[in-house]
């Protein structure tokens, strides 16, 4: 009896185990089955892609675009999202587990060691061949565009990724300074263009318009794409002239620049919190009508726009150019619109068929699929007029009183492997006309295009950069805030050297030349 | 029979073999206590101990696609990088100093709360100051964190209200030496009634007569607590005290994160955001479970010391 007892126990033990083994398996049989191909004999591709579901569009699976897509393909696309805010942890994990699915969009690029690595390790399908066969369109364009080819490419000659790409090569800047420009009138000023002259506009923001934070600043002491510190002729991380890289932040130039900041951050010039403001900090600092100017993106511009007209009808946000030290002089570094344009698809090794895969993601790069992909369907999303396509009320004027960007998902796709057109939009509003136009003004020489590192060169990189990344972002924020006399600068520069970060220089480098020697045929 | 003849030509199986009896008694005895543990064991098994075999990564050059086993070892490179770096100390210093003023000022205060809430004969208004000491602990990190980014800013609550006082205004988020204060502060804040609830459980498991014994033999209620209550509570907060020596060197990165910047660094940067930081130059699996790993092994020293000590010191102890 006791015997029986405790067999009992040990079954009851092992039927519940059982049950969630059973489980977990009947799940990988019939994901398995959706790989291979639906019930009707359609291709059908598992797609993982994040996604920012609004209350109109949950998941691209609603989209009419893909629907209208799969009409035209014979395709069947099933979307997988991932958790919102969790796109890297899961993306980590699914690399982790053994299944893939048959694509991987947008964080693909992040696989550890890079895109070379991750065709040697037989994760993702080098698409050479493929595209040389089956993607007709897509091979046209990187035929016609040498730097497209060169940045789909990697060092070893690898093509392993559908991106983004503008149809427009010189797609305008969208990162720039911008300032009130009804202050300016008011104060009977000129929109600034040189240091001096930003630093006199500043100060009359501060003690004519009582303005508590005449600039709103990054809150690492250095804009990310190099507004002011362009000025000085440097960039803000590591740029080249003349192709040989260098650090900004170990430059001579650097130094002149942080005492510009310090001077500005001691006049009360600089948002005296701005080592604590996030963005929406930021925001509200701006939109509360308290600064006098800002570096952002032009779409964020409008926002604000919108935002501030509630506490002041009069406020108006004006462009202006990237500063320079001298009037007319030109800067070099500035946000850039590389070819490859992101959200990158790669297929995995998990796919069965890629050569349909392959001529699917083709359509999206031929001219029916350009339609398609920025506009919609025709008479639904979109109508000729004169021979330009113009949205229609559904997207531009919604009956649910939804606006253009929580709309457009549904009938187009804003962002993905496809060619784009950026003015596939409603339409630009002054503001970002204006801003467009003053902010491309800024050259690009200083900008490294998107180099490659071989794995050894990436482990090093993190390595050293760890500690270079943590020192420099301490001291730079203690010399604009004085903690730190300057007179401390060479010091600051000997301690970078001696966490290695010439080594790192000498990696970049490399990285560039093999850039700049791609055979891109 | 034949069973009874085997164990009778092993000697030394007869002690195993009560152990068994023992056992499989007790489990008939109690079978539906065992059934009702199942659960929690295998909780355990599949989540804490199976997934153990994860730390040797640490000693690996982990990769994804090589899988735990196939990755190469790289011995104790991660620890040397970690160790080597000119951020080891100051972290480590950082780490130790802040989780040691929080114990140093949370611990003892959410004891005193429970006492003080005792000496309540209110009912009602204690209830009340409970609910209101242990609301903000439901209050998500990321919301305490914001306030606390605007109460401190230079134009925010604690500086207007200084102001009357003459301070000069300054953002006090900025300022290193202020660092712990405001960390440690609000922690206490948030924390105090929720860690004052288990000594509050305690507390009502006294058996009343031992106060009414106390009060015909003429003790006043100081003299209560100090030979009733707190000696009643001295087993609750060994064990908790010991518990929170172990934590002592795991600093949770996210306050921290939400808290700190570059002009704080100095005082404010934890190994755990260190690590974050570091971490996402690249996914470093194998640096990180080196770290963490570190880390469990100074918690775990502390805690068997902390408990060998107090086994000595007041004989009371985890196990």
């Amino acid at each position: 009896m006791k015997g029986k007892r405790v067999l009992s126990l040990i079954l009851v033990v092992m039927l519940i185990m059982l049950s969630m083994v059973g489980c977990k398996k009947n799940e990988t049989f019939t994901s398995d089955q959706d790989a291979e191909g639906g019930a009707d004999g359609k291709v059908t591709i598992k797609y993982w892609v994040p996604f920012a579901s609004n209350q109109y569009i949950q998941s691209l699976n609603e989209s009419e675009m893909y629907k209208e897509l799969e009409e035209r393909t014979g395709v069947h696309v099933k979307f997988i999202h991932p958790a919102e805010g969790e796109e890297m942890e899961q993306f980590n994990l699914m690399l982790n587990s053994k299944e893939l699915p048959d694509v991987i969009q947008t964080y693909a690029g992040q696989y550890k060691g890079g895109m070379d690595k991750a065709i040697e390790d037989g994760v993702y399908l080098r698409l050479n061949e493929l595209i040389d066969q089956h993607a007709p369109n897509f091979k046209k364009l990187l035929e016609e565009d040498p730097e497209l080819a060169r940045q789909t490419m990697t060092d070893k000659g690898n093509i392993y990724a559908f991106p983004l790409v503008g149809i427009d090569p010189d797609e305008p800047a969208w990162w720039g300074p911008v300032f009130r420009g009804d202050w300016l009138e008011e104060l009977d000023l000129e929109i600034p263009n040189t240091i001096d002259e930003w630093y006199n506009v500043l100060t009359q923001f501060k003690e004519k318009k009582n303005a508590k934070a005449p600039l709103v600043f990054s809150s690492r002491g250095i804009d990310p794409y190099g507004t002011i510190i362009s000025a000085f002729n440097i960039g803000p991380g590591f740029y080249k002239k003349d192709n040989v890289v260098k650090y900004g932040p170990m430059e001579p130039e650097f130094k002149e620049y942080l005492a510009t900041m310090n001077k500005w951050y001691n006049e009360d010039l600089i948002d005296k919190d701005f080592p604590t403001r996030d963005s929406n900090g930021r925001a509200t600092l701006i939109t509360s009508g308290d600064a006098g100017a800002y570096i952002s993106e032009y779409a964020v511009v409008d926002q604000y726009q919108a935002a501030i007209a509630a506490t002041d009808p009069n406020a108006k946000f004006i462009a202006a150019i990237q500063p320079s030290l001298k009037a007319g002089e030109k800067v070099n570094y500035r946000v850039v619109n590389e070819r490859n344009g992101g959200y990158e698809a790669v297929i995995t090794s998990s796919c069965k068929n890629p050569e349909a895969v392959v001529k699917w993601f083709d359509y999206a790069y031929s001219q029916e699929g350009f339609m398609l992909f920025n506009y919609g369907i025709e008479g639904k999303s979109y109508n000729m007029v004169d021979g330009e396509p113009q949205f229609t009320d559904l997207l531009t004027n919604n009956p649910d009183g939804l606006d253009f960007w929580t709309v457009c998902n549904k009938y187009k796709l804003e962002v993905g492997p496809y060619l784009r057109d950026y003015k596939a939009v409603p339409g630009f509003t002054d503001i970002d006309l204006d801003c467009m136009e003053q902010w491309t003004k800024a050259g690009t020489d200083h900008v490294i295009p998107p180099v490659n590192f071989t794995p050894e060169e990436s482990e090093t990189y993190s390595d050293i950069m760890g500690d270079v990344a943590t020192f420099k972002d301490e001291m730079v924020l203690k010399f604009i805030v004085g903690e730190v006399p300057l007179s401390e600068f060479d010091n600051y520069v000997e301690q970078l050297k001696a966490l290695e970060i010439e080594k790192v220089i000498d990696i970049y480098q490399e990285a560039l030349n093999r850039y700049n020697n791609r055979k891109t045929n | 029979m034949e069973s009874m003849e085997q164990v009778s030509t092993k000697p030394d199986n007869k002690k195993k073999k009560t152990k068994w009896e023992m056992l499989k008694k007790d489990l008939k005895k109690n079978k539906c206590i065992y059934l009702m543990a199942i659960p929690m064991i295998v909780y355990f098994i599949l989540f804490h101990y199976m997934p153990m075999y994860g730390v040797l990564i640490s000693f690996k050059d982990f990769n994804p696609r090589l899988g735990i086993w196939k990755s190469p070892w790289v011995g104790l490179k991660h620890f040397g990088t970690f160790f080597n770096s000119i951020y080891f100390k100051r972290t480590l210093k950082n780490t130790a100093l802040l989780s040691f003023y929080s114990l140093l000022w949370g611990f003892p205060a959410a004891i005193i709360l429970a006492l003080l809430l005792n000496e309540l004969k209110n009912e009602k208004f204690k209830r009340r100051i409970q609910t209101i000491t242990y609301l903000p602990h439901f209050i998500s990190l990321v919301v305490i964190c914001g306030l606390i980014v605007d109460f401190t800013s230079t134009d925010g609550l604690i500086n207007s209200i200084l102001s009357n006082f003459g301070v000069e205004p300054t953002n006090w988020l900025t300022k290193p030496e202020w660092f712990r204060t405001i960390y440690i502060g609000s922690g206490l804040w948030q924390s105090i009634g929720w860690d004052s609830i288990i000594f509050l459980a305690a507390l009502s498991g006294i058996d009343p007569s031992l106060y009414e014994a106390a009060k015909i033999d003429g003790a006043g209620r100081w003299k209560q607590m100090l030979h009733i209550t707190l000696p009643a509570l001295a087993p609750t907060i060994i064990v908790m005290f010991i518990l929170n020596i172990g934590g002592l060197m795991s600093v949770g990165a996210q306050k921290v994160i939400l808290l700190y910047n570059p002009l704080t660094w100095e005082t404010s940067d934890v190994i755990s955001s260190y690590v974050y930081r570091k971490g996402v130059q690249g996914a470093e699996y194998s640096f990180s479970t080196a770290v963490g790993l570190f880390e469990s092994l100074i918690g775990f020293t502390l805690l068997i010391i902390a408990n060998k000590l107090s086994k000595k010191i007041t004989e009371e102890s985890l196990w």
